[in-house]
């Protein structure tokens, strides 16, 4: 059976960077934007170690800002190396994602062939 | 921000929480102390955690439904994204750190308690006895003392979902090793003299030990005014 979890590691990354892309923000708020998104199993506590692994890389820049309660929040914002990362992480999801493509619709049109020689 | 500032602020904001949240955030907090972050890395990862359980607290989520049932996994996977690289160079100076560190305290409370009245009393020509005892004294304390932390910290998740509280075993622990280890030595390597100094200079080695104690708290407060 197909694991969603297992699909979603490696692309996740790519995924929170864009959302860090768009605007500076938190890992509360990128946990809910990327279950506004369908992810709807992924939470904070999820990309959190992601969050720690991509500032370690050079990828995202964090800046911490007080809030109404609570400790102070982690901003994260986009670095030049995670601008790359993001380009080179879409690239190769557009390969994958077509070559996948191409092989289900190969499929789709023999079957749609085999049927019509059937018939 | 210094580490001693983040980690009151933690210390303090963690009061906030709700009692069950305390207690997984102090799970989080013993397990991070033993690992191979440095102190400043365990502060921050502490107050993003803090930050998030606040966050959730809020929300009314609860954690085990944010992180998934096994928190031990959760630390684990923290400190693989850090990457943390301790050598053993640094481990060893740690350690070393803490051996001056414990040995000053012991040089003060035996000045304090075996020459201190002497010295009152007009007997200025004293020398400083290090026994074998001693040395093995503290040694022992010291493995004992570093064994146990390691341990409640490693288990910290495991321990938690025990009865008796972690902090009560560990003293429990703490008091029967040290009691242990103190009467059967002292008896017998009391006799072993190592080292016999001039008090003098253990009165010197004192007063530097606590000048740079007392030294370094205020640095800490004048940095924590600015």
């Amino acid at each position: 059976m197909a694991d969603r979890s297992q699909f979603l590691r490696g692309t996740l990354e790519g995924c929170i960077l864009k959302i860090i892309d768009r605007c500076e923000t938190y890992g509360y708020e990128i946990a809910e934007k990327l279950q506004q998104y369908g992810f709807s199993e992924i939470s904070e506590g999820t990309i959190y170690p992601l969050l720690l692994r991509l500032e370690k890389n050079g990828m995202i820049d964090s800046v911490k800002k007080e809030s109404a309660y609570g400790p102070k929040r982690k901003y994260y914002k986009l670095t030049a190396t995670g601008k790359k990362e993001i380009q080179e992480f879409y690239s190769i999801w557009c390969e994958i994602q077509s070559g996948i493509n191409l092989i289900f619709e190969e499929e789709k049109n023999d079957e749609y062939k085999n049927d019509k020689k059937r018939k | 921000m210094n580490i001693k500032t983040i980690r009151k602020e933690n210390n303090l904001l963690n009061k906030e929480l709700c009692k069950e949240n305390q207690g997984i955030y102090m799970d989080f907090a013993s397990y991070l102390r033993v690992s191979n972050l440095s102190e400043f890395e365990q502060e921050e990862v502490l107050s993003d955690i803090l930050r998030m359980f606040f966050d959730w607290e809020k929300e009314g989520k609860k954690v085990k439904d944010m992180i998934g049932e096994d928190y031990k996994d959760f630390a684990d996977e923290i400190i693989y994204a850090v990457k943390p690289h301790k050598t053993l160079l640094q481990k060893c100076k740690e350690y070393l750190l803490t051996m001056i560190e414990a040995l000053c305290y012991m040089f003060t409370i035996d000045f304090l308690f075996l020459y201190m009245p002497k010295i009152v009393k007009g007997n200025f020509s004293l020398t400083y006895d290090f026994s074998l005892d001693i040395a093995v004294r503290v040694l022992l304390i010291f493995i004992v003392l570093e064994s146990l932390f390691n341990y409640t910290g490693r288990n910290s998740f495991h321990l938690s979902d025990q009865n008796i509280p972690k902090s009560t075993r560990f003293f429990i622990g703490c008091g029967i090793g040290c009691f242990f280890i103190t009467i059967i030595f002292s008896t017998i390597l009391r006799k072993i003299n190592i080292l016999s100094i001039d008090i003098r200079y253990i009165i010197i080695l004192i007063i530097i030990f606590w000048a740079y104690k007392g030294l370094k708290l205020i640095i800490a407060k004048s940095r924590k005014k600015l």
